[in-house]
């Protein structure tokens, strides 16, 4: 015997549904099709939040990140990848988050590695390239707009 | 200005938890919903979360569902029990089909769920999720109901208190009737009744199904007949549980009711789920390949729930498939649902199955659903079950509608 009928609450979804599964890749690219910082991508936060709050962000960010990446190097010497997984994922997310475009990319390849083998050291050291090179142009973005904010009020 | 206004027209303070791993994210929800007037509390792991959960009565909860080594999925129930009952958004960077499931079971264990939002974030997009989100369940004081006795049970069969109620189906394709559903009733004095929820499984466990089918069928049949005069196109479909299927005595006893009823075998549509009390599934299959052989229509029902399969629907002699509410009423807003009703029709279709589509309650389903050659619609949108008594004139009154 059939039941009564029961009704459902709407599935919103932010986005495109994403049809094509991410690759799963044997190791971490060292030449990702991103830019290091995606600045377009922060005016639009700033427009949606306040320039003030996107730069506590990324100072936020800057504190948070060398360690991880630490973190990270600590985790590989000890063969610890379940430690480089969680650690990476933070890292990508976070990095996301402040229009660090090509780090997020690279440390999310990291993070799906994991998920299939052991980095090996190669990945390891280009996600801390990429890092290298994003920390001098979040701290410059920030700076740049605090002194923005500063004149302007 | 009176002290009691103003105090009413400050705006209420409500209370968010963000639980995510990541201080920059926890951050952005707390920029991003401030000036919404919430106090956001962040979190970073499950037990933080659950304590929190505990003490404070939150409007809303922001979760991440890939937290570090524990999986953010597991505090639903938490958020569930909490007395404030708060909306839930999700937060992921996994891919569709995870997130998909976990709105699917937030849904299923009644959570109010606002959506979810793939990282990185918008605060824009987060925003328009709060203020969109569903509004909080009714405190209905739900109907407890004591389920019967086996001897009430066995009583009401013998008296006749269970009744078949008929919701109607009808052919997307132009509008007609083409039967009705015959569902069991237990109604009470007050107007109010018990639910087959509450009868149905003791009536199985007591082998109370038996004499219920045969009562139910019966009672259907000669309500079809006296219809049948009026409305020569509508048959009338019963349940017949698995169980009553291990009695060899089936098909001539259904023969014997139809030839009372003065009916032909074209008047009934026997529904079987299969499930696993199919105990015998030999014999289920000879008695239905019997019914089969004697005219009557057999259909597969709750297709797509797991006790109606593909092997089931191989094995037996169906003549239609009923393809489960759950597809159907989900199939707007679900993408994944609709694949699969409208995968489940095509291939009924190529099996020569009618199909039959239940829980339909919008005109914007009724139009999918013809779209791909959908022949029958069952459900809200067209007719809720009613007595012998109310489908009378409703069937004198759909029939002059012209289609």
């Amino acid at each position: 015997v059939a039941l009564e009928q029961i009704t459902s609450p709407e599935l919103n979804t932010s986005g495109p549904p994403a049809e094509v599964p991410e690759e799963v890749p044997t190791e971490v690219p060292t030449e990702v099709d991103a830019p290091i910082l995606d600045t377009a991508f922060l005016d639009q936060l700033v427009g949606e939040l306040d320039a003030e709050c996107v730069a506590e962000m990324i100072h936020v960010f800057l504190e948070d990140a060398p360690p991880r990446m630490v973190a990270i190097q600590r985790a590989a010497a000890d063969g610890a990848v379940r430690i480089i997984r969680h650690e990476a994922h933070a890292l990508a997310g976070a990095s996301l988050n402040v229009g660090l475009a090509r780090l997020g990319k690279t440390a999310g390849a990291l993070q799906r590695l994991c998920e299939r083998a052991e980095p090996d050291a190669a990945s390891i050291e280009a996600v801390a390239n990429v890092l290298r090179d994003s920390l001098p142009l979040a701290a410059a973005w920030a700076a740049r707009h605090e002194a923005l904010t500063t004149s302007g009020s | 200005m009176d002290q009691r206004h103003r105090v009413a027209s400050l705006p209420p303070e409500k209370r968010l938890l963000v639980v995510d791993d990541e201080r920059v994210q926890r951050m952005l929800i707390t920029h991003a919903v401030t000036p919404m007037g919430y106090t956001v509390h962040g979190v970073a792991n499950l037990a933080d979360a659950t304590s929190h959960l505990a003490h404070y009565d939150y409007d809303a909860v922001v979760l991440d569902l890939s937290l570090g080594e524990t999986e953010g999925i597991s505090l639903l129930r938490a958020v569930r029990d909490a007395a404030s009952d708060p909306v839930l958004i999700f937060l992921s960077r996994l891919d569709e089909r995870v997130l998909t499931a976990s709105l699917r079971l937030a849904l299923g264990m009644n959570l109010r769920v606002a959506g979810m939002l793939r990282k990185p974030a918008s605060p824009r997009a987060l925003r328009a999720l709060l203020r969109d989100a569903p509004g909080r369940r009714i405190q209905q004081a739900a109907p407890r109901q004591q389920p019967p006795s086996t001897a009430e049970l066995e009583s009401a069969i013998r008296n006749g208190a269970i009744v078949p109620h008929f919701q109607p189906q009808v052919s997307l394709r132009d509008g007609r009737l083409v039967g009705v559903e015959a569902l069991a009733r237990w109604p009470d004095a007050a107007g109010g009744g018990r639910l087959p929820e509450c009868f149905i499984p003791l009536a199985e466990q007591s082998g109370l199904i038996i004499p219920l089918t045969f009562s139910i069928m019966r009672a259907s049949l000669e309500a079809c007949g006296r219809w049948r005069a009026e409305h020569p196109e509508c048959r009338v479909a019963v349940n017949i549980s698995p169980l009553v299927l291990a009695d060899p005595a089936l098909p001539d006893e259904i023969e014997r009711l139809l030839t009372e009823a003065r009916l032909g075998p074209g008047a009934l549509i026997a529904e079987i789920t299969e499930s696993t009390m199919m105990a015998n599934p030999l014999l289920a299959a000879e008695v239905l390949t019997r019914l089969r052989i004697k005219g009557i229509e057999l259909s597969i029902d709750d297709f797509g729930t797991g006790h109606s399969s593909l092997l089931t629907l191989l094995r037996l002699p169906f003549s239609e498939l009923k393809i489960d509410r759950s597809f159907i009423s989900q199939c707007e807003t679900d993408a994944e649902a609709w694949k699969i009703a409208r995968a489940t029709i095509s291939m009924a279709r190529e099996l020569g199955l009618r199909v039959v589509a239940e829980g339909i309650e919008t005109e914007a389903v009724v139009r999918l659903l013809r779209g791909v050659g959908c022949e029958v619609g069952q459900g809200w949108y067209f007719a809720h079950a009613m007595s012998e008594t109310e489908l009378t004139p409703w069937l004198s009154a759909f029939a002059a509608v012209p289609a």
